[in-house]
């Protein structure tokens, strides 16, 4: 996973093609270490095509970090099979999804 | 002098003694007031004969008391003659058997007179020479009568319990077929036990190729669970007809029906403390669909063709009467031509051999799978046959049977299988299986968003799988794909232990909930998830999606 400052916004780039059962704990390791402390965090799920439940599980623990820091977090650049799960699970509830990267920076920078 | 004897009692011994005595010389006093006195206070007579049987030597005063309808002639004529005829075969064959053995009889028969016939308890045994040659027969006899009576009156009433028993579940509780059906065949039976019971079963015909049935079965035995039975039985028809009238549809939800019975039927149940399992089922055989819903009854029995083997399909609903206004969960799994369909009360599966083994489900479906070329009547009849010697003829309770052999000519259009290792690393391999099956799946069937939710949904169930139940190492399972023009089914075999599918509490978001979500997601997008249990701990997963006439629902 590579990770870039804008602002004081990190954008977490996930490089798996699949975040699933096989590498959701190795998500979890890696996000760790890059948001410590952060309030603001962008997700770009673009080099993603397939996410599970177990994948949702990691992405749900990392969103939990960053409101318990105080923080906000979003994501841009899902794929229409990832847009399938989230929108079956509701995952709007608790984090913004846009569609773009300059989406997500306007809204990094509110 | 040689005696053969194996007595039980003092009267044999006492006839023994006669003998002797009576051998030894005439000095023996039978014609004493007070040995007379004593044999006449005997309730048994006992008597001399010769060893033809024709003639009676000696016979204490007893003798004309119980032999009252006949009058024996002491002189000589054979007194056998007023044996009954029917009864004649069995004392001829019981003396000459005991003779030839040298050994004591005992036989039970008639004799016939003027008044009505008399039963006959006579013991005896053969009296040998020193040469070995039969010289008497020593005998004693009773007049059990008024026992005999007894116990044919007895038989008498439990025969007409039975018999009536039998009619009122005939009329009241067994409905049958109105017809044959061209995409299925049918047969039913009901072999009634010793004792009437809440067994029942019924059929409604929906159209020329959509058949519902039931079988259902009430708490307890006799006359109350029969009526509860009929009550039920009629509760589903009122059902029907009144869903019917109040929807204005042909075709009504399986779920329904037995919601809308259950709202007739399930609060006096609860006051009356009883309660039924039930299967209500749907036949399809346009669309080559089995819908059904289960309420705690015992497994539908399914012989998949395409696998070569039988499956234990159950739901998840309670019995009816356990609790008021349950949410009915009704399951789907596709047909195929030569699958069997086996729907049956516990009589079968609890029918026990001489040692209390019951007969099972594993046996049963054993039966099913090896016999699956029989049409629907004769793989019945051939069920009825092997529990019955399984349990001597000795059925505890009914024995109710519906099988159902699909015929159609409807053809599937895919079939695809592929072996996988059972364990993590085949995850992805299997989601790419159905990926590439549902390539060609024709637009108008699925649209992107259908296709990727399926790809979801089958990867949550090998996850889930790989998971739970990974057995050896050396465990493969196979993912299969089947399409017809009115459903896509896709299915997981695999070695397993039972794991409950359908819990699938919608998982919250709001509360961060990480897991959870593959069962919701399984249950959410499929239009049905079944799990039925094969032989060897091999597990069977089908997830069905509908449509009609190619296009989705």
């Amino acid at each position: 996973m590579s990770s870039e400052l804008v602002g004081r916004t990190i954008i977490l780039t996930p490089e798996f093609n699949h975040l699933d059962a096989l590498n959701a704990q190795e998500f979890t390791d890696q996000y760790s270490s890059l948001v410590a402390d952060s309030t603001s965090v962008v997700i770009d799920m673009t080099n993603v095509q397939f996410v599970d439940s177990s994948g949702l599980g990691a992405i749900l623990n990392l969103v939990r970090d960053i409101h318990e820091q105080g923080g906000k977090i979003a994501i841009f650049g899902s794929q229409p099979s990832v847009k399938v799960l989230f929108r079956l699970v509701r995952l709007s509830i608790l984090v913004t999804i846009l569609d773009s990267r300059d989406q997500a920076i306007t809204w990094a920078e509110d | 002098m040689v005696f053969i004897l194996s007595s039980t009692g003092l009267l044999i011994l006492l006839v023994v003694l006669l003998l002797v005595l009576y051998r030894r010389s005439s000095v023996f006093p039978m014609d004493h007031p007070e040995f007379q006195d004593f044999a006449g206070s005997l309730d048994m007579a006992f008597m001399i004969m010769s060893a033809d049987m024709k003639r009676i030597l000696y016979a204490s005063p007893s003798f004309e008391r119980i032999f009252s309808s006949y009058n024996p002639d002491l002189a000589g004529v054979s007194w056998m003659h007023g044996v009954h005829p029917d009864d004649f075969e069995i004392l001829e064959d019981t003396v000459h058997d005991a003779t030839r053995h040298k050994r004591h009889f005992e036989v039970e028969f008639r004799i016939v007179g003027d008044g009505p016939d008399r039963w006959i308890h006579l013991k005896g045994f053969p009296v040998f020479t020193g040469k070995r040659r039969l010289f008497r027969f020593a005998l004693s006899a009773e007049d059990i009568s008024v026992r005999k009576s007894d116990e044919l009156k007895l038989v008498q009433a439990r025969d007409y319990e039975v018999t009536v028993g039998a009619r009122i579940q005939q009329a009241l509780l067994l409905g049958k077929p109105n017809r044959k059906y061209k995409a299925f065949d049918l047969a039913s039976m009901t072999l009634p036990s010793q004792k009437i019971d809440g067994d029942f079963i019924d059929f409604f015909d929906n159209s020329d190729e959509i058949l519902d049935l039931m079988v259902g079965d009430v708490m307890g035995k006799g006359i109350p669970a029969a009526l509860m039975g009929a009550a039920a039985r009629n509760a589903f028809v009122r059902a029907r007809m009144e869903l019917a009238d109040e929807t204005g549809k042909a075709e009504l939800a399986i779920s329904g029906i037995v919601t809308a019975a259950e709202q007739i039927i399930a609060e006096k149940m609860l006051e009356l403390k009883t309660f039924l399992t039930l299967v209500y089922g749907r036949i399809d055989g346009s669309r080559n669909l089995f819908r059904y819903v289960d309420c705690g009854h015992t497994s539908i029995i399914h012989f998949d063709k395409a696998s070569g083997q039988c499956w234990r399909m159950k739901g998840a609903n309670m019995p009816i009467g356990f609790t008021l206004s349950q949410q009915y969960l009704d399951y789907t799994v596709p047909l195929s031509s030569g699958d069997i369909l086996f729907l049956y009360s516990d009589g079968i599966t609890e029918a026990a051999n001489m040692e209390g083994e019951l007969f099972g489900e594993d046996r049963l479906m054993k039966v099913i799978r090896t016999s699956s070329g029989l049409e629907a009547s004769l793989l019945l009849e051939k069920i009825k046959q092997i529990t019955f010697f399984y349990s001597a003829g000795d059925f505890r309770d009914d024995v109710t049977g519906i099988s159902i052999k699909i015929m159609s000519k409807t053809p599937e259009l895919e079939l695809s299988s592929r072996d996988f290792p059972q364990s993590m690393s085949s995850l992805r391999g299997v989601r790419e299986f159905f990926s590439t099956c549902l390539e060609d799946v024709h637009s108008s069937f699925v649209n992107h968003e259908e296709l990727d939710s399926m790809i979801l949904a089958l990867g949550e169930a090998a996850a889930n799988i790989f998971k739970h139940d990974n057995p050896t190492s050396e465990a493969t399972c196979t993912a299969s794909f089947r399409r017809s023009r009115d459903w896509i089914a896709f299915y997981i075999y695999y070695h397993g232990k039972e794991y409950d599918w359908q819990f699938a509490r919608t998982p919250s978001v709001e509360k961060y909930q990480t897991r959870g979500y593959g069962l919701y997601l399984i249950n959410e997008i499929m239009d049905s998830v079944t799990v039925s249990f094969g032989e060897d701990d091999r597990v069977r997963l089908c997830m069905l999606l509908e449509c009609r006439q190619g296009e989705r629902k």
